[in-house]
């Protein structure tokens, strides 16, 4: 009964290397001296990181479930496999420098950060609730513990318990509509789940409702929709910005690729309900994260409260429940990690003082066009594309969604949407007003720039690839619609 | 007029629901940390307890392996979230949550 | 059923509450009172205390308690296995070993940085 051939171990292979990377990461660490270590562990990473990507891709074609239907190895996984590590991949590359600037260089920031991928990479395979949630959770504890990784600041301390305490109340939440559905189906296999919903036809349990909200709203935390979002802002502004910029974009796609398996494939029976929910939760969250958005002076801060808005975008494709919508938030994932990463790489370069509690702010950015040229022509294109401006990719993926929002009937959300997206424009083009204002002083002492020699090759890649992928859309989102259909 | 005392599933469930609710209750409304976290440590038992009585009537032990990781997880998370909750003690002298407000909107 | 049925029921809450009271009223009033610091204290016998319960406790105690819970946690998974252990076969075993493997690693991790020293 109990076989190992028959658990399909091959088809995990880039997981199983992650592991091993981590577990030679954590020897390295503790094998290095002092001094030295961080920067060992960061060289096995990215090595091993690569090695995942390569595997990934060399085992593309051995797709199907493992280990007993647990979890399926399909496009949607590989999609999400190759953005996930590719993202942390970025990440891991530009730290070192800033960690230095925050007196946190220390080596747990990399093995968090991997074993925090290898919970997003879970997620994104999951085919049976107790997956789910043990991916996310694998993932939650890393990012608590990276959001408070400046010990000493109060802004990372309070960040890092504010988004533990929500955190882990949203998992009872997510346990306890597990548990419920379990009691239904007698399963938390996702395709069991679908079969018993099917079979009912329309007649679903009372318990089954109580399971799929509490479900939903676990979701919902995570991917802070409006009105389970009071975490990210201060999470996002207490963390160090590189672990910012992570956590505004891996986790949030490896939240939607839960939610989508979870939501398309086991609820699909029940999507009229839902998706009269989440109109409402993605309306509010486009709306909310937008006037908050607005009022704020610092870019962190303003980036931040933007991310929401994106996540309202992103809500928006999900309840279409076709396949266009479902390829649309693929490429938005993908193209919003590029645009977001890039953005708040310039901002760490442009923040002169880190320990500085007023840093960020827009002030900074005053003149600098005639400073730094190329940073601000970056920052330029970033700030365009997160605003949905074409050529840019940020455009491409707007249209995708408002497009497929139309096309399944929902007009209303897309002009709730395309508003919302009108009404960004003013803070981000705001930035992008003060970089051409003339400085006022300009013999004042110019802000010292720290765009660390890593960061510049992946500021100047994000770059080119926000505005190749706005030239040439198509490609990336052929991948993205053959990753989905597994769903529909 | 003998009353049927046996405990049925449907005792546990409400017992569990109960729990949880007083635990969504305990997190809403107090204001020291560890609380709040015994509070959410509640819950999760609330639901683990679900499970259980839910493998139990219907013979499948799915449920209870759930609860295995449950536990696991629970205990992960109290590691992560009482260093965190040390950090703040060490810095600010007190567990209040209302005095946690550096960031605002 | 009608709510007469349950008036047993309240005569016996009746007469439990009524002992109870009546107990403690009785000793009240007949018992002596010989108060001496030995009965004011917390507990009468055992070991004496030391200092008040609501001191501080050093960080170590933290760190070696969630130590444990960790390591006492996973027990949780060697037991099925253990019980199961004939039917599960080579691929259980192998399936545990890399699980503790990955479990020693986090414990070589905590020996070399130094969480396992008192001092």
């Amino acid at each position: 009964m109990f076989d190992v051939a028959t658990m399909q171990i091959s088809r995990l292979l880039p997981e199983m290397i992650l592991i091993g990377v981590a577990l030679a990461a954590i020897l390295v660490d503790v094998m290095l001296p002092k001094g030295k270590s961080t920067r060992g562990v960061q060289w096995t990473v990215i090595i091993g990181l690569i090695v995942v990507l390569a595997s990934t891709f060399f085992n593309r074609e051995n797709t199907g479930p493992a280990f007993g239907g647990m979890v399926v190895i399909d496009g949607f996984t590989m999609f999400f496999r190759l953005v996930l590590t590719f993202i942390t991949l970025l990440i891991v590359t530009v730290s070192e420098t800033y960690l230095g600037s925050l007196n946190i260089r220390i080596a747990e920031y990399y093995l968090l950060l991997v074993f925090s991928l290898f919970g997003m990479l879970l997620m994104a395979m999951a085919q049976d609730l107790l997956i789910v949630f043990l991916g996310i959770e694998t993932m939650s504890v890393c990012l608590y513990a990276l959001v408070g990784m400046s010990r000493h600041k109060h802004a990372s301390n309070e960040g890092a318990i504010k988004y533990f305490l929500l955190g882990s109340f949203t998992t009872a939440f997510f346990v306890y509509g597990i548990a419920l559905m379990f009691g239904v189906v007698g399963s938390t296999n996702i395709v069991d789940i679908m079969v018993y919903l099917s079979g009912v036809s329309g007649n679903v349990p009372m318990l089954a409702w109580a399971s799929a909200g509490l479900i939903l709203v676990a979701f919902a935390f995570k991917a802070a929709l409006v009105p389970f979002h009071w975490w990210s802002p201060d999470a996002y502004e207490g963390a160090p910005t590189t672990v910012t910029a992570f956590m505004s974009t891996a986790p949030k796609a490896a939240a939607f690729a839960a939610f989508l398996r979870v939501f398309y494939v086991a609820f699909g029976d029940m999507s009229e309900t839902w998706t009269t929910v989440l109109w409402v939760i993605a309306a509010i969250t486009m709306t909310f994260g937008n006037l908050l958005a607005l009022r704020q002076d610092s870019v962190k801060r303003m980036l931040a409260f933007s991310s929401i808005t994106h996540a309202g975008y992103l809500a928006v494709a999900l309840l279409t429940f076709d396949q266009m919508g479902a390829a649309a938030i693929l490429f938005y994932l993908m193209i919003y990690a590029l645009m977001n990463i890039g953005a708040f790489l310039v901002a760490i370069a442009v923040n002169r003082n880190e320990n500085d509690e007023k840093g960020y702010a827009f002030e900074d950015y005053r003149g600098l066009v005639f400073r730094k040229p190329a940073m601000a022509l970056a920052m330029l294109v970033f700030m365009l594309a997160l605003a949905g401006i074409p050529p840019t990719a940020g455009f491409f993926g707007k249209y995708y969604i408002f497009s497929a929002a139309v096309k399944s009937g929902f007009v209303g959300l897309a002009v709730i949407g395309v508003l919302n997206s009108a009404v960004s424009v003013y803070y981000y083009l705001r930035l992008i007003v003060f970089m051409f204002l003339k400085d006022r002083d300009e013999a004042s002492e110019t802000p010292g720039f720290n765009l660390s020699g890593e960061m510049v090759p992946i500021v100047i890649f994000c770059v080119i690839l926000v505005l190749l992928i706005g030239f040439f859309p198509d490609a990336l989102l052929a991948v993205a619609t053959r990753s989905v259909t597994v769903l529909l | 007029m003998i009353m049927d005392l046996t405990v049925g599933l449907n005792h546990y469930l409400i017992l569990a629901a109960i729990l949880f609710a007083i635990g969504v209750m305990g997190v809403l409304t107090r204001r020291n940390i560890l609380i709040i976290f015994m509070s959410v440590e509640m819950m999760l038992n609330s639901a683990n307890m679900t499970l259980i009585a839910f493998s139990h009537y219907l013979e499948n032990a799915g449920g209870m392996i759930f609860t295995f990781f449950t536990l696991t997880v629970a205990a992960a998370e109290v590691g992560v979230g009482l260093a965190i909750v040390v950090t703040i003690f060490r810095n600010t002298e007190s567990l209040d949550v209302r005095k946690l407000n550096l960031l605002k909107n | 059923m009608t709510p007469l049925d349950f008036i047993p029921v309240l005569i016996t809450f009746a007469i439990i509450g009524g002992f109870a009271y009546f107990a403690l009223a009785v000793t009240h009033i007949l018992g002596p009172k010989k108060y001496s610091p030995i009965k004011q204290d917390t507990y009468e016998c055992g070991v004496d205390y030391v200092g008040d319960s609501r001191q501080r406790f050093s960080v170590k105690f933290y760190l070696v308690a969630v130590l444990f819970v960790m390591f006492d946690l996973e027990v949780v998974f060697m037991y099925p296995w253990a019980v199961n252990f004939k039917e599960l076969g080579m691929g259980g075993f192998i399936a545990m070993t890399i699980f503790l493997v990955i479990l020693t690693a986090g414990l070589l991790y905590e020996w070399k940085k130094g969480a396992l020293e008192w001092e």
